[in-house]
C-alpha cells in the first residue's frame, strides 16, 4: 500500500483513536499498546469491552483466570457496551467465569447495551446475570441462548431493543420469552428468530405465541427448520416497521389485535397461507409506504388495495402465473413510484401471460422508476421482454427504467449469455426508439453495459463494433 | 436512515474550503453536517460562501459525495448503500482516510465518521504489533527493555 512516509493515525485527537480502539476487540487494542508510547495507554480508554474467545485454552484461560489483573487496569469512566464473542467450545465452569465477568462489569459501569455472538461454539449458553442488568437498554443475543431461566430473574424494565432466538419446541422457553416481554414495556426494536431444535426431552409446538409490545416500533420475526406453530398474535399498536422471513418460505398465521396504523413499511419474505386469516392480516397493513412480498401470487387471499404504497419489491420466479399476480398487485397500487421486480428463476408461461395484460391496464400510473433484477442473462426469453414491454407501454410519468443482470459477477461468461443480452438489447432499445420516450433506460448485464436518455445512448462495454 | 425531508425546491448553500475552493450543494446536503447545520442557523445571508475552515478543496468533494448519496431518499435499500458505503471507503488511501476523519469530525457527520473509524479499526485487527507499525508507519519508541516490560504485563493478549 502507498501510504506515504508519514505516521498520520497517531497524530489524531485522543477521542478519535480511543473510538477506533473502542470497535476492536481487547487484545487487539492492547496489541496497539505495544507499537508505541503514543498508544500505550490508549486502550485503557476503550468504551466498549470486546472479548473475542477463540479457544479454550489461550486468552480464555488468561481471560478466566486475570480477571481480576485486566478489569482495574481500565481507566475510562464510562463503559457502555460489552460484547462477546465465542467460537469455540467452552466448559461448565468457563461458561459460570464468563456470567461473573457481566457481573463485576455492570457492577462497576452503567453498561446499556450487550451483545453476545455464538459462531461455532455448540450447545446452550446461559447467562442469567444478563437478565438483572438494570441500566440495560439493547440486548442482542445471536446463537443457542439458553432461556430455562426461573421467571424471576428478568430485571430489565429500560431495555429498547432486543434480539434473541427461542427455540418454540420448548415450554420453557416460550413462558420465559413471554415474561421477558412483559417485564420491558419499553422495547420498541425487537428481532425474534423462532427455530425448532427438537430435544431429547420431547417437545410441544404450541398453538399460539402472543407478542405484546406497547411501545414497540420495529418488528423482525425469522423462522428456521421445519416444524411452523400455527399463529402468531402482534399486539403493537404503534409499529411502524414489520419484517417476517423464513428459511424454507413456510411461515405461520400472523393476526393483530388492533389494526396498526402507524405502519410504513412492512417486508414479507415466505408463504403466507391461502385462507381468511392472510386477506385480513393483508387488509390490517394495507396502509404501509413501503412493501415487499416474496411471490405476490399468495393465492386469492390478498386483494388489498394498498392506498398509499409508494415502494413496492416483489421477489419471484419469472413465470406466466406470478406475472398475472404482479400485475393484479400493481393495478392495487395507486401512487407506487418504484418497482423492483426481483427474478429468481425462470418458470413456465403457458397461455397465461396473453390474459393477464388485458386484466391490467392501469398499472404504474404514477411510477417514475422501475429496476428489474434477472438472477441469468438466460432468464431474458420472449415472455420476460414482453414483460418488460408491457411495463414500458404502461408507465406514462417514468424516469428512469433498470434491467440488472445479478448473476456473480466474477465468473466466467457463457456465449449463451452473450447471445441472450445482446438479442434481449436489440429488442429493449429499438422499442424505445419507436416510443420515442424521455426516460432514462439501462441494462447492466454480466456482458452488455447500455445507458440510453433521450437521444443520447451510452455504450459502456460491449465486443468492438457492435452499434445499437 | 437518511434525511426526511421532502421539499422539491432546496435551498442552494456554497461551502467554501480552507484552500478556497467553493461548492455549491443543496440545504439538505449540507445540513448533514453538524457543525454546517449549526453555522447556517446563526447566519444572516445564506448567499454568501461558508467556511469550512480545516477542509481542503480535494477532501471537501470527497465528503460532499458521501453526503449527496446519503440526502437522497432514492430506492436504494439499506443493503445497497451499506455496499456503497463499503466501496467508497475501500477506494480511499491511508492519507485520504486521515484527512477525511479529520474532516468528519470537525463537522460533525455521524455517518461518515463511524464508517472510516471502523475502515481504520479493521486494518488493526488481528495483526501484530510490527505488522501495525509497517502498516500505519508508526515508529517504534520504546527501548528493548521497556517493550519486553510491557509484554508481560499483558502476556494475555498475544496468545492467540
Amino acid at each position: 500500500m502507498i501510504a506515504g512516509k508519514y505516521d498520520r493515525i497517531s497524530s489524531l485527537p485522543d477521542a478519535i483513536l480511543v473510538d477506533i480502539l473502542s470497535l476492536i476487540a481487547l487484545n487487539d487494542a492492547v496489541t496497539m499498546s505495544f507499537v508505541s508510547r503514543r498508544w500505550l495507554h490508549l486502550w485503557a480508554e476503550v468504551t466498549t469491552i470486546y472479548i473475542v474467545i477463540k479457544q479454550s485454552k489461550g486468552p480464555f484461560k488468561y481471560w478466566t483466570t486475570s480477571a481480576k489483573k485486566i478489569l482495574p487496569k481500565l481507566t475510562s469512566p464510562l463503559i457502555r457496551r460489552f460484547c462477546l464473542d465465542i467460537e469455540c467450545g467452552v466448559n461448565k465452569y468457563g461458561l459460570e467465569q464468563i456470567d461473573l465477568w457481566f457481573n463485576r462489569v455492570s457492577d462497576r459501569w452503567k453498561i446499556e447495551e450487550i451483545k453476545v455472538s455464538t459462531n461455532g461454539y455448540e450447545g446452550l449458553i446461559s447467562f442469567p446475570v444478563i437478565f438483572q442488568i438494570h441500566s440495560l437498554l439493547v440486548l442482542e443475543l445471536y446463537g443457542d441462548i439458553s432461556l430455562n431461566l426461573p421467571l424471576n430473574v428478568v430485571k430489565i424494565p429500560n431495555l429498547k431493543k432486543l434480539a434473541i432466538q427461542i427455540n418454540f419446541t420448548q415450554t420453557k422457553q416460550c413462558m420465559f420469552f413471554e415474561t421477558l416481554m412483559k417485564s420491558c414495556p419499553l422495547l420498541e426494536d425487537l428481532s425474534l428468530h423462532f427455530c425448532a431444535i427438537i430435544c431429547r426431552t420431547g417437545y410441544l409446538v404450541p398453538n399460539k405465541i402472543s407478542l405484546l409490545g406497547p411501545n414497540l416500533k420495529k418488528l423482525n420475526i425469522s423462522f428456521s427448520g421445519q416444524n411452523l406453530m400455527k399463529t402468531i398474535v402482534i399486539d403493537a399498536p404503534n409499529l411502524e416497521c414489520l419484517k417476517l422471513g423464513s428459511s424454507n418460505y413456510g411461515l405461520p398465521n400472523f393476526s393483530f389485535v388492533n389494526t396498526p396504523t402507524m405502519l410504513v413499511e412492512a417486508y414479507i419474505s415466505g408463504n403466507l397461507s391461502k385462507g381468511e386469516v392472510t386477506t385480513k392480516f393483508f387488509n390490517a397493513i394495507s396502509r404501509v409506504r413501503s412493501l415487499g412480498v416474496w411471490r405476490p401470487m399468495i393465492g386469492g387471499a390478498m386483494t388489498t388495495m394498498f392506498v398509499n404504497l409508494t415502494r413496492l419489491i416483489c421477489t419471484m420466479p419469472c413465470s406466466g402465473k406470478d406475472s398475472k399476480a404482479l400485475l393484479g398487485l400493481l393495478e392495487r397500487c395507486p401512487l407506487l413510484e418504484t418497482l423492483t421486480a426481483n427474478f429468481t428463476s425462470s418458470g413456465t408461461w403457458e397461455y397465461m401471460w396473453l390474459l393477464c395484460y388485458l386484466e391490467a391496464p392501469n398499472v404504474l400510473i404514477r411510477t417514475k422508476k422501475v429496476e428489474m433484477h434477472f438472477m441469468s442473462s438466460l432468464m431474458l426469453n420472449n415472455d420476460a421482454l414482453n414483460l418488460i414491454k408491457y411495463l414500458l407501454t404502461r408507465a406514462r410519468v417514468l424516469d428512469r427504467f433498470i434491467i440488472k443482470i445479478t448473476t456473480d459477477p466474477s465468473g466466467e461468461i457463457l456465449e449463451e449469455e452473450k447471445v441472450q443480452e445482446v438479442e434481449a438489447c436489440k429488442e429493449i432499445f429499438d422499442w424505445l426508439r419507436f416510443l420515442s420516450t424521455g426516460y432514462q433506460v439501462e441494462f447492466w448485464g454480466r456482458y452488455l453495459r447500455i445507458i440510453q436518455s433521450g437521444e443520447e445512448c451510452k455504450f459502456i462495454k460491449g465486443p468492438n463494433g457492435y452499434i445499437i | 436512515m437518511a434525511s426526511t425531508s421532502t421539499s422539491t425546491l432546496s435551498r442552494k448553500l456554497i461551502l467554501k474550503s480552507s484552500d478556497g475552493e467553493k461548492f455549491e450543494v443543496d440545504e439538505n446536503v449540507a445540513m448533514q453536517s453538524q457543525t454546517i447545520k449549526h453555522m447556517i442557523e446563526d447566519l444572516d445571508d445564506i448567499n454568501s460562501p461558508i467556511p469550512v475552515s480545516i477542509v481542503t478543496g480535494t477532501i471537501l468533494s470527497k465528503v460532499i459525495e458521501y453526503c449527496k448519496k446519503h440526502a437522497t431518499e432514492d430506492s436504494d435499500s439499506d443493503e445497497q448503500l451499506k455496499q456503497w458505503d463499503k466501496e467508497y471507503a475501500n477506494n480511499m488511501d491511508l492519507n485520504t482516510l486521515y484527512y477525511l476523519l479529520l474532516a468528519a469530525n470537525y463537522m460533525e457527520i455521524k455517518g461518515l465518521l463511524e464508517l472510516i473509524t471502523q475502515c481504520v479499526a479493521d486494518m488493526i485487527k488481528g495483526k501484530s504489533p510490527e505488522e501495525i507499525r509497517a502498516h500505519f508507519n508508526i515508529k517504534n519508541d520504546f527501548t528493548p527493555q521497556e517493550e519486553a516490560n510491557i509484554r508481560n504485563e499483558n502476556p494475555w493478549a498475544f496468545e492467540n
